[in-house]
Formats: C-alpha cells, structure tokens, sequence
C-alpha cells in the first residue's frame, strides 16, 4: 500500500469535519475506544454489569394490603371544627372562638368509639362532616370504624402541600390488577396535592367512567377491526416493540428504573387486554349502586358513578390506590352555610367509602386533607361565618374501617392543638405535612401488620420514639 | 535530545492517567440502584426522567395527537378520532415526564393512533393511482391476505418508520411485525382470509403499532 494513500478517516467518511470538542470525539468513538483501552476488565468486575442487572424484568406485583383511598377537599376545609382538636393531655383548648365553635364548653358528639365531634348546639348537630357520614354508613359500619385526627399546619390554597402519600403506598405493593392508581386530577398526584416520600406512579386520571371503561383496551377503529386473539397479539407487539426501543435508555445512568416503568406497563397490558373489560362496572352489584345512588342510566359524568367506580376497583383491588378530589373548600365567604354544605358533601362521600368497603365486606383505609384550612372572626358564636384562610388550624383525619370489628386504637389525635387554636408544630407532624403523610403511612403499614414496610420505603423518617408518638393502631 | 521512543512514553504516560481518571467522570462508580430504598429518606427517590436529566421526554397528550396527526399527514380531525382523543384524554400523558408512562397511556395512545391509522387509509385508499400515496402505495387492498407480499409490507413499513420514528425500522423490529402479520392472519378463519378487509385491519394494526411506540411518542 502506498504511503500517500492515507486511510480516510471515520469522521470524514461520515462526511464531518475533524473531531476537536470532547462531545465531537465521543460521537467519532474515540473517547470509549481509549476508556476501554485504558480501563482494565476487574474495574466491571467491581462495578457490575447493568445489562446483567436487567435481564430478568422484576415488575411490581400486587401484594394484598389494605385498600387505600384519599380524598383531598381543595381550598382548604373547616376539618378541625368537625372533629374538636385537643391539647396534649386530650383537654379541650382555651377557646374555640377563631375556629367557628365559641368557647372551650364546645359540645361534642362522640363517634368511631370515643372520638370528639362538634356536637349539638340549639337541636342541631354542629359537625356537618358527621352528619353525612352518618347519612351514608350505617350504624354497624361506623361500629367498625376507626378514626384519627392530626392537626397539622398547611399552605392554603396550595397544591404544594406534600400531603399525598400515594407513591409509599404502591411501592409497598398496593397496585391493581387492571388499572393503576386512580385519580381525578390530570398531575402525577391525581389530586391537588404534592406527594410525600415517594413520587407516585402515574394515576389513570377518571374523567368519567366510560374513559375507565375504554382504558383497558382497544376501541374506536382498532376495537372494532380486530378479534380479541389479533387484540391480544397486538399487546404483545407494543410491550416487545417498546422492550427494544426503551433499551436506550438502559445506557443512561439513572434510566434504568424509567425503561422498568414502561416495559412492565407493556407486560402489564398483555395479561389486561387479554382478560377484558369485565367485573369493573360498580353497577353489577346492587347493593354497591346503591350505596352511591346509580343505575344503568347514570351518565358516564356523574360524579358520583365515577367516584364509585374509582372505589369499587380500588376495593376489588383491580385498581391501586384511588385518590378522590372535591373543590369548593375555599368557602370563606362570610357564611357558614356553603361551608357547612361543603362539609356535609365530604361526610357523605367518606361516608358512601365505608359503606362501599361494609357492603363489599373489605377494609378500607381513607385518609382525609385539604390544602390550609379556614377561620372566623373571634367569635363565641358556635356557628360563626368563616371570613378567611387559616392553614394554622388545620387537620388530615385517618380512617380504618375492618368487616371484622372497630381496630384498636391507642388515641384518637396524633399530635395536638396548642391555645392559640393552630396545630402544635412543635410535634413531628404538626408543621410538616411530608410528616403527616408518613404518619399516616406508618399506621397502614400497621394496619397491614407489615412495619417492615415503613422502614423500607420511608427509611428512618421517625426514630422509635417518635414511631411510638404517631402510631396509634393497634 | 530525546530518542523518539522516550518521546511517545514521556507524551504516553500521562496521557493513559488523564484518560483513566479522566474519564471517571463519565462512569457510573456512584451509580445508586434505582429500586433500592435502603436508608431513604424523605423525597430522596425520584423515577421523574427530567429531574433525572433525561435527554427523552414523553409527549404530553395535545403532543401525541399533534405528532400522530402530523407524521400521518392527517389533517381533518374526524368525529370518531375526536371522541377517541377525547375518551382517552385521562389516560395520555399530562406532562413530559417518561415515568408517567403507564398500561393505560399505552393503550390510549395505540387506540388513539388506531384511529389516525383508519383516516390515513380513508385518505390513501382513495386515492386511484397508487405511486401517489405515502405509506401504503405497495399494498393491494382488493384481494385477500394470501395476496399480501411481503416487499409490499415491508416498503410501508419503512416508509412509517421514516416518518413516525425519523430512522429506519431495525432488523429486531421489522422481524417482530413481521411475527405480528403472521399471528394476526392466523387468528382469521379461512373465509376471512381471502377478505380485503383483513389486508386493511392488518395494515391499520400495524400501521397503529409503529405510530404509538415509545419512539413515536417520545422525542
């Protein structure tokens, strides 16, 4: 070969100029040339090999835990002048006047064992929220229903609030058998709420219940051309075409838990479009319709059919963890009836939940928040007009109810209110929501009997005395 | 004067150690196991691909259906692709966070792309003279799937994935639509396979597959 006829390069065969940056030399191969060169072979030895990590796909499977729901009431609701909030030796506080119930003589209805609500004030029951959960759960329901409250300071008017703990629980296992957590709010949460712990996998987000329907297969022009075996041939197409085109992601440090997400959902719906769209309709039980009040001719946007329908598979365990969203609890508008209204409608909705859960004979664990809270001008008055925000005062409730009886319970409230009627935020979960939602997590994990779960997923959030403050099942 | 051997190793040797400690920089010797949650803390986990620095994005719902629309040069949005879009609105992507990926989001975007595929074939198929038509000019629509070639498939299937993915199909792909056409004509009775119809429902599948891939709706 003669001298004068150089090999062209790479670079110029490609038709690129000379490689001089460091991104240019990487695309021209010349960098990992050298590394592999240079590196020798025991460096992968200590390193280990992520291919090899990533030949057998370990998808989440469902685990059976408690059914898991959460329902957020955005704008910030009066929850600590439903349940009354004590101090730490479980006494009334000095007064309730900012908080829309007068002063400390606050009459209080016992409910779910010995739990303090807003009682009655001149006839009338003053806590409106258990006034429709009374509506809706029967008497040998709420007889097996555990509640508790925990005050904690939050933003008002905010989808920042770290409140939802939605991913913890499906990492702990919670996940559907057809659909993944359900929400109703087009956002990673599914609610108007930040999440906590754990950023949750992506909810189907029910914008009414034909769109459940439709989720789990193929409709419109491939539903109707294709028989259900060409269906399933098709599921299997999209999980391995998408397998080989997620594999770039496997080269990107950090990408290896995105390209798991999107393979298993491919798997995932091999084995959904195989089975149909069957047993999802709340309507095929009629007990369950009626808890919720729908019927065949329910339109597929009631709210009401989608609610049940995001409970239903959430009970059946066909769908993780359901996260519901009411608006309007931005109410101060120097009234107490829309206030009150609101509260009844969020009653009656935890109510229909433990019902749902009674007439199903599952457990249920619904966890209640808002974003701030509200307050009146200070007031003796046991019914004062809420005239503006007040996140100081306000208070996530947890509830548990087992077909098999009313769970132990060590306390009603985790943490406690101080005089100035807020939160006390010198406690864990008091300033904190993040706090509450571990809080909150702990207790399922206890509910479940599995505490190895809250040290795996949340790591040592509490130490074992603050676990000892903040678990109070049984 | 230095000989020239002395010269490589003096200009050698350092060079080997800036590669060696150099290029640590691009390793993954810190590299933390993604499921692993030993020791973690609160908000210490994260799957979302942009705050990962991903360099792929999902397409958000109005971006898948833009892409689909515009790839397929579709450009009237039919009643029943507006409803389908519509049903599956919930389902397709709210941001551009790959890890919002999920069962339903595919299946959305497949039945979404379904239908894009059914008013791209409306388009193409009647259009008379066949060398006119984008995708699906070396398909015969009139005869039965024992007609269908496999140079006619495999031309549109190149011709979509230039268009839906910007690449040629790779071997590993082509095989498995391939494996796909031969699943999909085995699950026909005899009679409808010598329909033409079966020709259009295979190329309508295929055709839906290709443009709802992870590298049809990421960018």
């Amino acid at each position: 070969m003669g001298k004068n006829k150089k090999k062209i390069p790479l670079w110029a065969q490609t038709g690129h100029a000379k490689p001089v940056t460091r991104r240019e030399f990487l695309s021209a191969g010349i960098l990992p040339f050298a590394a592999s060169l240079a590196i020798p072979n025991w460096v992968s030895l200590l390193l280990g090999s992520q291919a090899q990590a990533e030949t057998g796909l370990d998808c989440p499977l469902p685990a059976s835990l408690i059914p898991f729901v959460t329902l957020n009431l955005s704008g910030g609701a009066a929850l600590g002048s439903n349940f009354v909030p004590m101090n730490a030796k479980r006494e009334p506080i000095a007064s309730y006047s900012k908080m829309g119930l007068g002063d400390n003589k606050v009459p209080l209805e016992m409910e779910f064992g010995n739990v303090p609500f807003a009682g009655m004030n001149n006839g009338v029951l003053i806590s409106k929220f258990l006034v429709g959960v009374r509506n809706q759960a029967t008497a040998p329901t709420l007889a097996n229903t555990a509640f508790i409250g925990i005050p904690c300071d939050s933003q008002n008017d905010s989808p920042n609030n770290k409140f939802d703990i939605s991913g913890a629980i499906a990492k702990a296992g919670l996940i559907g058998t057809k659909f993944p957590n359900l929400g109703r709010v087009n956002n990673r949460t599914g609610i108007n709420q930040a999440s906590a712990i754990i950023a949750p996998p992506a909810p189907l987000v029910v914008n009414d219940y034909g769109a459940l329907l439709t989720s789990i297969g193929y409709s419109s022009a491939l539903g109707k051309a294709l028989n259900p075996e060409q269906k399933n041939s098709l599921a299997k197409l999209m999980s391995n075409l998408n397998t080989i085109q997620t594999r770039k992601l496997a080269s990107i440090q950090g990408a290896s838990g995105v390209k798991k997400v999107l393979d298993c959902a491919g798997i995932k719906n091999i084995d959904v479009v195989a089975q149909g769209a069957s047993a999802i309709d709340p309507r095929q039980n009629t007990a369950f319709s009626q808890v919720w009040g729908v019927n065949a001719t329910t339109a597929n946007n009631d709210r009401e059919l989608i609610f049940g329908s995001m409970i239903y598979n959430t009970l059946s365990g066909q769908a993780g963890a359901s996260s519901l969203e009411m608006g309007g609890f931005d109410y101060h508008n120097n009234t107490r009836t829309t206030g009150d209204a609101k509260d009844q409608e969020a009653g009656t909705t935890v109510g229909r939940i433990l019902q749902s859960a009674a007439v199903l004979n599952k457990p249920v664990f619904i966890y209640v928040i808002s974003d701030g809270s509200v307050s009146c001008q200070d007031s003796p008055n046991r019914n004062a007009p809420w005239t503006s925000d007040r996140g100081s005062n306000g208070i996530a409730y947890m509830l548990y109810y087992d077909p098999k009886g009313r769970p132990a319970t060590s306390d009603y409230q985790i943490g406690q209110f101080n005089d100035n009627q807020s939160a006390d935020t010198s406690f864990i979960t008091g300033g904190n929501p993040e706090m509450v939602a571990a809080a909150v997590f702990a207790n399922w994990c206890q509910a479940n009997k599995r505490n190895d779960l809250f040290e795996k997923i949340a790591g040592r959030v509490f130490d074992t005395e603050q676990l000892s403050q903040i678990i109070k099942l049984a | 004067m230095l000989n020239k051997p002395s010269k490589v190793a003096i200009l050698c040797v350092p060079l080997i150690g800036v590669i060696i400690f150099g290029f640590n920089n691009c390793g993954r010797f810190s590299q933390p196991h993604e499921e692993s949650t030993e020791n973690a803390s609160l908000g210490s986990e994260s799957l979302d691909s942009q705050q990962l620095g991903l360099p792929y994005a999902l397409l958000s719902a109005e971006q898948t259906l833009s892409s689909m629309m515009k790839v397929t040069n579709v450009t009237t949005l039919s009643p029943a692709l507006k409803a389908e879009y519509k049903g599956r609105y919930g389902a397709l992507a709210a941001g551009n966070d790959l890890s919002m990926a999920n069962g339903p989001l595919m299946l959305g975007s497949t039945s979404l792309a379904g239908e894009i595929c059914n008013s791209l074939l409306i388009q193409e198929k009647a259009m008379t003279d066949v060398t006119s038509r984008s995708f699906f000019g070396s398909i015969d629509f009139t005869t039965g799937v024992s007609g269908l070639e496999d140079n006619g498939l495999n031309t549109s299937i190149r011709g979509m994935a230039r268009s839906f993915w910007g690449r040629n199909e790779t071997l590993e792909e082509l095989t498995l639509l391939q494996e796909f056409r031969t699943d999909f004509i085995n699950a026909l009775t005899e009679t409808d396979k010598t329909k033409p119809v079966a020709i259009r429902n295979l190329v309508l599948a295929t055709c839906a597959a290709m443009l709802s891939s992870v590298d049809a709706i990421s960018y």
